[in-house]
């Protein structure tokens, strides 16, 4: 048994290696295909190509060489494209002459067809421009060509500025075509067996995790085994998970901000891409695959973990299946029948963009189907949320539906007994998450604003940059680089602990309308503490057991794992009748289970 | 040697722990018990005590708990290794062989005196109650999912429990 588990373990690791290694098995090489594949056309597609001469056809070994050097491919197009399309100094001045007519200075933009050529292409978007930006001063007297110069000068640099938006290629375009290129020039060892590597890393790393989990299930007898937990170097914030941490704040920055640099992954998941769905991966593809893969076999590992419980077993089946069916596979199926892809069990506000101009057209032009998918979103928002967690508390959604939750009781469980239980936690728990509460329904507020009369600015603060930035803090940074990436550091439940607003709004739910609470057993707790050590909120249970106190906290996502661990049976979760729901604390002292103020009153 | 005070042949002096040996123990106490709630029931009472509400040491009825290897274990109310003169037994094991039930009770009134519970979790205000108030067995296997305190979708066994009493004892 032994034997086969360690086999598994070396061939997940090995795959690990290779799935690292990749990032560096491929050269890069430009080719006229490539470019054709970016779908480049027009003046960048020519421009692009003149400035990219030198690098067409050469292989590049190091990908940090080929990025630098398309980063300057860039540059030169740019400046090329400005260059040609933006008015001159000199036509400026052209223009402030033919304007002076014997001392008498009267500016129209139709000079600009005097000064230019009106059937060149190039030419005629400069007229354009100078009708667009100087409109403004059309039949305009000016006391001196000097006023007019300075004038026309500053409208026609609003002009040029605007060169790089519209015709040459800005920062966003420059990111998203050096990904696409970098998708199909890459040449050498990866990209000639992609099958094979795909093979060498998420198929084996697979096969190795399932050979290292299933004789779980018959080790032992069942129960809870949590020997020797911290001096395990990964389990403990020891070496092991310091470097597991690393790799996974790592991995996220890449993802969000940088994926030139994990290209090869992204291929690799393509072949999965192409073979279930016929479609190219892109880098959330990548997350997607790695993030269900996680959540399935560390499910796996879970359920031999607690498979004397049938509470944890129901639960993390229904995980497995609302990240396999719900979050992986259907919005693959609804893109193929052109319905929007989304996934239908995200909640406004952890779903944030759902009021997004761009989400709700894709909602109404998706006819009754997508008009039904966005009165879901709506209806779970203002009835399932409340109704639910009023007979189930929030559990219904953070541990048996939702996704983060998902991967917070799969992929996260060895790592929960390293969320903080101090009380000043607490209190960084409550500012935290109730803040980006507030700061998503502000941001919502400027999203309708914006979805609904067509204009971006509230108050004088952009709805478009208000967003930007919510989505740069919390939705990558906090969600994603700390959500996920401090699992082996802060536990697996930082996200859904400080960070999200949807668990806020349960939290708020479940602590003052809802029939859940978690009941203690009279007398039995004997102060082992394994409640608390094992409780991914950091919510303190002992303290409830010892006192016989419910434990109702907005923060509990009822996983149950308290009552799982428990060596003397003293914790259930349950939905009962909501009167008596904060009770008293028993005094346990003496007398077997009496209330504490008959024992006062008896005094 | 302590009084029901817990309080020593010195004046202001007390014993708690494995060491009290009580003079004048509660009815179905024993003179000496070292378990863990024991030791804990007595330190509240003492606290009082120390806080000048003077308390006498009422444990009530008997409880304990254990968790041997991967089955736990629950008791309450008095269960001996035999069955005392008077009593009689009713006993049920699952087919797994990892749950049983075995509940105490009078020969005569059919009162109910203790239950031992391997791999189920029993709720202790309910069989408190059940002890205190002397219920009669059939009572007690009748309202037995009442005393459930296993996690929810855990496999229930009343319904069988009552079938095989009412099959045995009539």
């Amino acid at each position: 048994m032994k034997f086969i588990k360690n086999t598994g373990l070396g061939i997940v690791t090995t795959a690990f290696i290779i799935f690292i290694a990749s990032l560096f098995l491929n050269s890069f090489k430009l080719t006229d295909q490539v470019i054709i594949n970016t779908g480049m056309s027009g003046v960048q597609l020519e421009n692009f190509d003149i400035s990219s001469q030198k690098m067409m056809n050469v292989t590049y070994k190091s990908k940090f060489k080929f990025l630098n050097d398309l980063d300057k491919v860039f540059e030169s197009a740019n400046s090329n494209i400005i260059n040609k399309f933006s008015v001159s100094d000199v036509d400026i001045g052209k223009l402030v002459e033919l304007s002076d007519q014997n001392g008498k200075i009267s500016y129209s933009a139709d000079y600009a067809e005097v000064i230019y050529d009106v059937n060149d292409p190039i030419t005629t978007s400069k007229i354009k421009g100078i009708r667009d930006y100087t409109g403004w001063m059309q039949d305009r007297e000016f006391v001196s060509a000097e006023e007019l110069h300075s004038n026309l000068t500053s409208s026609i640099n609003g002009f040029n500025n605007s060169i790089i938006y519209n015709t040459a290629f800005d920062d966003y375009k420059i990111k998203s075509l050096k990904l696409s290129i970098l998708m199909s020039s890459g040449v050498g060892l990866l990209a000639d067996n992609l099958q094979f590597f795909f093979f060498l890393t998420f198929i084996l790393g697979i096969f190795g995790a399932l050979i290292f989990i299933i004789p779980k299930f018959f080790e032992g007898t069942a129960g809870i085994k949590n020997d020797n937990i911290f001096k395990n170097p990964m389990n403990s914030r020891g070496w092991l998970g310091i470097i597991l941490g690393t790799f996974l704040i790592l991995f996220y920055i890449l993802l969000y901000f940088y994926p030139v640099y994990i290209v090869e992954w992204i291929r690799l998941s393509d072949v999965a891409g192409q073979a279930l769905f016929g479609r190219e991966a892109s880098q959330w593809f990548l997350y997607g695959l790695l993030y269900t893969i996680a959540v399935v076999v560390m499910g796996l590992r879970f359920l031999t973990k607690y498979r004397h419980n049938r509470y944890q077993q129901i639960r993390t089946y229904s995980v497995m299946f609302f990240q396999l069916g719900i979050a992986f596979v259907l919005p693959q199926v609804l893109y193929a029948l052109n319905l929007p892809e989304v996934d239908l069990k995200n909640i406004w506000p952890l779903d944030y963009s759902l009021f997004y101009d761009w989400r709700i057209d894709s909602y109404m032009t998706s006819g009754a189907l997508g008009l039904t998918f966005f009165a879901l979103g709506i209806a779970l928002i203002f009835l399932g949320v409340p109704i639910f967690t009023f007979f189930f508390g929030k559990r219904w959604y953070c541990s048996w539906v939702c996704g983060c939750g998902g991967l917070a009781e799969t992929a996260g469980d060895p790592f929960r007994q390293l969320s903080s239980k101090k009380l000043s936690a607490w209190k960084i728990e409550r500012y935290l998450i109730n803040g980006v509460l507030v700061f998503a329904v502000v941001m919502t507020i400027w999203v309708l604003y914006t979805s609904i009369t067509a204009k971006s600015n509230l108050l004088g603060i952009s709805s478009y940059e208000i967003r930007k930035v919510y989505g740069f803090l919390i939705s990558s940074i906090f969600a994603g680089v700390v959500g996920t990436g401090f699992y082996p550091l802060m536990g697996n439940r930082v996200w859904c602990r400080f960070g999200c607003p949807l668990a806020g709004y349960l939290g708020i739910v479940q602590k003052f309308k809802s029939r859940f609470r978690i009941t203690t057993n009279g007398g039995q707790c004997i102060s082992c503490g394994n409640c608390s050590t094992y409780c991914e909120m950091g919510i303190d249970v002992r303290w409830y057991a010892q006192r016989g106190q419910n434990i109702i906290r907005s923060s509990c996502v009822g996983c149950g794992v308290c009552a799982a661990v428990c060596p003397r049976g003293v914790l259930k979760l349950e939905n009962k009748a909501e009167k008596g729901r904060y009770n008293e604390p028993i005094l346990l002292g003496n007398d077997g289970v009496i209330n504490i103020r008959k024992a006062r009153l008896n005094k | 040697m302590v009084d029901e005070f817990l309080q020593t042949n010195i004046k202001d002096v007390y014993a708690i722990g494995d060491c009290a040996q009580h003079k004048n123990p509660a009815p179905n106490r024993k003179t000496i018990e070292q378990v863990w709630y024991t030791g804990r029931m007595q330190g509240e009472t003492i606290a009082q005590t120390i806080c000048e509400r003077k308390t006498k040491y009422q444990p009530g009825i008997w409880f304990n708990s254990a968790k041997f290897f991967d089955i736990e274990y629950q008791t309450y109310g008095n269960v001996g290794n035999e069955l005392k003169e008077g009593e009689e037994q009713f006993y049920w094991e699952d087919k797994s062989g990892r749950k049983c039930i075995k509940l105490v009770y009078d020969k005569m009134d059919k009162a109910i005196i203790g239950v031992n519970v391997f791999g189920l979790r029993m709720k202790h205000e309910v069989f408190e109650d059940w002890i205190k108030n002397k219920a009669r067995i059939h009572q007690v296997i009748r309202d037995l999912r009442n005393a459930n305190f296993d996690p929810e979708f855990t496999k229930k066994h009343e319904k069988e429990i009552n079938e095989i009493f009412s099959a045995e004892i009539v």
